[in-house]
């Protein structure tokens, strides 16, 4: 899977709460807790949206006049370095 | 359970642990042990298999004590039930989940709660499914400087039996009450060592699951059954992280979230 097309691992089980999203990866028995911003770039990975399309949803749904285009990398980064994200 | 001991001393001793709290389920099933004496010391049979060999009345209750909670536990499991390893009080109807690390302060802060008039339900284990909980009822392990920090324990503390050396303070048998109940949460509270004078402040979700996934003793249940169902109990919950000090403090930042 291309890095500039992210998405979701295969295998996870994701349960949502109140701020965030709990993320159990079974192949590596790890569980892993998404705060709000974090939980919206996951749920935007979905293998066809491009890293900029991803931060510009972000953009637009906190109503930024800037693209967070460092911070979204920054997260896809960190989500794909803890494997739920490819 | 039913106990078939050889003698007063030793039956007398395992029916002062037992728990007096009443609850509103269905025994599971009724566990059955018997006690022989065999040379000079006793021999422990469950449900007629040998479970131990113990040298006195003291050590046949420990552990007919130890192999019940662990059999509830694994009959709990087997309905679905995950057991987190924390407190559980009702105040004024709310129900409140104290959890934290071993140590931290979870039957001292109960126990404060409990002298308080409050409705304890348990300081160690509670169970959930389906997004209630119920306390397991075992009698709160009291440790030998229970009394000063709760000083109403003082005169208690010397008449309350003890398992494996630690003072067991059963609500019932002391005039409190133990009423137990299957009800949903209200509030979490994550006991932790911040500095400062106790102080409740609010918490994220993802904050209590991060401390209650540590806490949760699976038995049969797999690691996705246990998440969705801690994801359940936390369902239009409260948390609040209140930091360790003295009881008497920790329960006035507590009430004054609970109650608020």
């Amino acid at each position: 899977m291309s890095t500039e097309h992210p998405n979701r691992a295969d295998g996870l089980d994701v349960h949502e709460v109140e701020d965030g999203l709990v993320v159990y990866h079974a192949a590596t028995d790890r569980v892993h807790y998404l705060n709000p911003s974090a939980s919206v770039i996951f749920e935007l990975c979905n293998g066809e949206r491009t890293n900029e399309e991803i931060a510009e949803l972000v953009g637009a749904a906190w109503g930024l006049e800037a693209s967070p285009r460092d911070e979204v990398a920054e997260c896809l980064e960190r989500l794909r370095t803890e494997g739920v994200v490819g | 359970m039913r106990v078939n001991a050889p003698d007063e001393r030793t039956a007398a001793g395992i029916e002062a642990i037992a728990p007096t709290a009443g609850q509103p389920m269905k025994p599971l099933r009724t566990m059955h042990y018997d006690i022989e004496i065999n040379g000079h010391g006793l021999v422990i049979l469950e449900q007629g298999d040998v479970v131990g060999r113990v040298d006195g009345p003291e050590a046949a209750r420990d552990l007919v004590y130890i192999r019940t909670h662990r059999r509830a536990f694994e009959l709990a499991s087997l309905v679905g039930w995950v057991r987190v390893h924390a407190a559980l009080v009702d105040i004024g109807g709310r129900r409140v989940l104290v959890a934290g690390p071993s140590g931290v302060g979870k039957t001292t802060l109960a126990v404060r709660l409990l002298v308080d008039g409050h409705a304890v339900q348990g300081d160690e284990s509670v169970l959930v499914r389906a997004g209630t909980a119920i306390a397991v009822p075992r009698p709160l392990h009291v440790e030998a400087d229970g009394a000063s920090l709760v000083p109403e324990l003082a005169p208690l503390l010397p008449r309350l039996p003890r398992v494996e050396g630690t003072a067991v303070l059963d609500p019932g048998r002391c005039g409190f009450g133990w009423q137990l109940r299957e009800a949903p949460l209200d509030h979490v509270v994550l006991l932790g060592r911040d500095p400062g004078a106790p102080s409740c402040r609010r918490a994220a979700q993802t904050e209590a699951m991060t401390a209650l996934v540590p806490e949760v003793f699976p038995v049969t249940e797999t690691k996705r059954v246990l998440l969705g169902e801690l994801t359940a109990a936390l369902a239009g919950v409260a948390v609040w992280r209140l930091s360790v000090g003295e009881p008497a403090a920790m329960r006035a930042a507590l009430l004054d979230v609970v109650e608020r």
